[in-house]
């Protein structure tokens, strides 16, 4: 069997086909560890470990082993993650310990997008900033993206669109990406729960000078007091809000802005492929926003889609809810990040000879 | 940010209960301060600090590296100790001046949550407990003329873990000891017409002192300059003596507009100005100078004097510190110490590194007993001090610290 292990700040995730389990982060020793994984495994061999990554850098342009060299590879993406990756190399230090005699696989969430085209990579800033302080789109969610993307032939032009804490719109031509909306840092792109999504500079400087913010004050405001919860002044979850549509204009306009900037992500990667034969849904959050993604795909049925009424098939890992004459497929993928990973990592154990 | 801290230190709360109650139950003196500083090192040691040493004047010193090792910050708490002496008479359980021990808990907890949250730094943090060494800044000297000397220039700030309430405090007033000797022959009618009893002609300059206590200067921010006069002590006082002499020793607390040779001259003057019917005698002031001996056999003579000293509230480090605590949640604001003297009279007063003081409780603390401050308190100390740490020499986390990914 193969562990998926999901990190992030607040707690890690150890997840199996058959079971999921959160915050072990206070096991302090490496036997502790590889107790609680053997425990985890039962009976069963464990083959290798899998991590998924938030960050990669410019470094990881795919899946890695971890072994002596990653670590010092890994430390110099310091400066662009510093809450997460010095806590993310010391917990994959201890897997290391613990798991000396099986292969530690990791997964990155931006290595998909290390092959966008220049003209989407770069910002229109003076060159040097770019080059030297390495500002250009990582974009995110690569692990899902990249997933939809294997589910098409090559040559076909397909829209990824990954619901999950954040909302994230892909394009993909011959399974590279072309357009991601998530660039530098999650703040731009796609509105999220907190986070403002994209937004005039100018407003910065603005908010700044007017309201006297500090960069600080303006850096929380802007990732994690705006999105749903700036909009409504409600702090609530997404479920839970789209529970209150229609009842509140706050929430409408909240919801409204929501799918008109997920509309202008279909539609610059519908521009830069020259048109679109797929789009393959994914993410954690299909289930809460099921009426969002029906009327998105209402709106944009013009190019050629004929959508199946709601309810859909949920127990299927992926239908498609177009009609047969539909010239464009719409697919929904319901498989989970941890089974995505837990495929691509057999499959390269199997590349690698392990 | 605060968020993330208060995570993290979920899991340090046992520790910092533990360090305390060791700190607190510690009966400290002169003669026992190597094994004090054994239990703050080796909880520096606990909470994985990259460095830690102790120099020949007996500071302790904790240094969590950063990446870059441009800037630092350093953090200063003091030890103050009794002398065995002192214990003995005073009996093993009177609290003497243990109220420093918040600060230096406070300190090594604020490096431990650091270390903990493994939030990188861009310069180093380094955690220095320096052993008050009789009435002189001593120690400090030593830190900075020692194992600091060659970083002066790359320190950021100096954060002081005394008592503030919370609060960012900018500065406060000078200390020195300085002596009036004044010089004559009994015999031949020294001070005759005020009566040869030496206590008798000691009598008009004590007065004239007392008088000119009351007509000190004031500051804004700092309050008043104060006068005491602590000894008197004479010599010589009978005929048949060489030189007949006496000494007041006096107390003074002063403001940054009096420096130390305008003090000394005023108190010549004052004295000249009583004496000035006397042709013979000869008046002299001084600075009083005081042998000092560290725990670690370092010996020297040191001046008892602390400047005073008084930091712009618009200098960037501390604006930044406050706004960082503000932001966090505290109600801190500007203030200065009115009744204690701290190592920020090196640090600012002398060298000019931007200082602040931050800490639990009242400054009344420090000469009280341990248990004036609770764990918890000292607890929300170390939070901010690690806030302020952050702030100066954290890198920097904007966008990708979004809780949306």
């Amino acid at each position: 069997m193969i562990p998926v292990i999901d990190y992030n700040l607040k707690d890690l995730r150890i997840w199996t086909p058959s079971l999921f389990i959160k915050n072990i982060e206070e096991m302090q020793d490496d036997d502790a560890l590889r107790k609680c994984i053997l425990s985890i495994a039962g009976k069963n061999k464990v083959r290798a470990i899998a991590f998924r990554i938030l960050f990669g850098g410019d470094y990881f342009n795919k899946p890695q082993i971890i072994n002596s060299n990653f670590f010092p590879q890994f430390g110099k993406l310091t400066i662009f993650f510093p809450f997460y990756i010095p806590s993310t190399l010391d917990m994959l230090q201890r897997f290391r310990g613990a798991f000396r005699d099986i292969p530690l696989i990791v997964f990155f969430e931006t290595s998909f997008f290390l092959n966008l085209p220049d003209e989407e990579k770069y910002y229109a800033l003076p060159f040097e900033y770019n080059k030297n302080s390495k500002i250009k789109k990582f974009g995110f969610h690569g692990i899902f993206h990249e997933a939809n993307a294997g589910m098409v032939p090559s040559g076909s032009r397909t829209i990824s669109l990954v619901f999950d804490k954040q909302t994230t719109v892909c394009a993909i031509y011959n399974k590279r990406p072309l357009s991601i909306s998530l660039g530098y840092t999650p703040l731009e792109g796609i509105m999220s729960g907190r986070a403002c999504g994209d937004l005039d500079p100018g407003i910065v400087f603005y908010l700044m000078n007017v309201h006297n913010f500090s960069i600080y004050e303006i850096d929380e405001m802007l990732k994690n007091k705006s999105g749903f919860k700036g909009l409504t002044g409600y702090d609530i979850e997404l479920k839970d809000m789209i529970k209150m549509r229609g009842k509140d204009a706050k929430i409408d306009l909240a919801f409204n802005v929501y799918e008109s900037q997920i509309m202008k992500y279909i539609g610059e990667g519908v521009a830069a492929m020259g048109g679109v034969d797929n789009i393959i849904i994914a993410g954690s959050n299909i289930n809460i926003v099921t009426p969002i993604i029906y009327t998105l795909i209402k709106k944009i049925s013009f190019l050629g889609i004929n959508i199946i009424r709601l309810p859909w098939d949920k127990d299927k890992e992926i239908s498609n809810i177009t009609s047969e004459e539909s010239k464009i497929k719409v697919y929904i993928n319901r498989k989970s990040l941890p089974a995505i990973i837990l495929r691509e990592s057999e499959v390269f154990m199997r590349n690698k000879n392990y | 940010m605060k968020e993330l801290l208060k995570e993290k230190a979920k899991g340090l709360k046992a520790n910092l209960n533990k360090f305390y109650k060791s700190v607190e139950n510690f009966k400290l003196n002169s003669a026992n301060i190597g094994e004090f500083t054994d239990i703050v090192a080796a909880e520096m040691k606990e909470s994985s600090f990259n460095k830690i040493t102790k120099d020949k004047a007996g500071n302790l010193i904790g240094v969590i590296e950063g990446y870059g090792n441009k800037d630092a910050v350093v953090m200063v708490s003091h030890i103050d100790m009794r002398t065995a002496n002192q214990q003995k008479l005073e009996g093993l359980d009177a609290n003497g001046m243990e109220g420093f021990k918040s600060g230096i808990v406070s300190s090594v907890y604020a490096g431990a949550l650091i270390k903990r949250t493994l939030l990188p730094l861009t310069g180093d943090l380094i955690i220095c407990c320096v052993p008050r060494v009789e009435c002189c800044d001593f120690g400090i000297q030593y830190l900075f003329d020692d194992f600091l000397k060659s970083r002066i220039k790359k320190i950021k700030g100096v954060i002081l873990c005394e008592p503030t309430g919370f609060n960012i405090n900018l500065g406060h007033k000078g200390r020195m000891e300085y002596e009036i000797v004044v010089k004559g022959r009994l015999n031949r009618n020294f001070l005759e017409n005020r009566g040869i009893n030496m206590l008798g002609t000691m009598f008009p300059l004590i007065n004239e002192l007392e008088k000119v206590s009351k007509e000190l200067p004031s500051d804004f921010n700092l309050g008043r300059s104060g006068l005491r006069i602590k000894d008197v002590r004479y010599s010589g006082y009978q005929p048949q003596d060489a030189v007949s002499e006496f000494r007041i020793v006096v107390d003074r607390v002063f403001i940054p507009e009096e420096s130390e040779s305008f003090i000394l001259n005023k108190a010549k003057t004052i004295a000249k100005t009583v004496y000035k019917q006397e042709p013979d005698i000869t008046i002299n002031t001084l600075m009083a100078k005081e042998r000092v001996k560290t725990y670690t056999g370092l010996e020297s003579v040191s001046e008892k004097e602390f400047k005073p000293w008084s930091m712009e509230s618009h200098q960037p480090f501390a604006m930044e510190s406050l706004n960082t605590l503000t932001e966090n949640g505290f109600k801190s604001d500007f203030g200065y110490w009115k009744k204690i003297v701290t190592e920020g009279s090196y640090t600012y007063g002398q060298l000019k590194i931007p200082t602040i003081g931050f800490g639990a409780g009242s400054e009344d603390a420090v000469s009280s007993g341990p248990n004036s401050l609770t764990a918890d308190k000292t607890e929300k100390a170390g939070c901010g001090q690690a806030l302020i740490v952050l702030r100066s020499i954290g890198m920097p986390t904007f966008g990708w610290s979004s809780d949306e990914i």
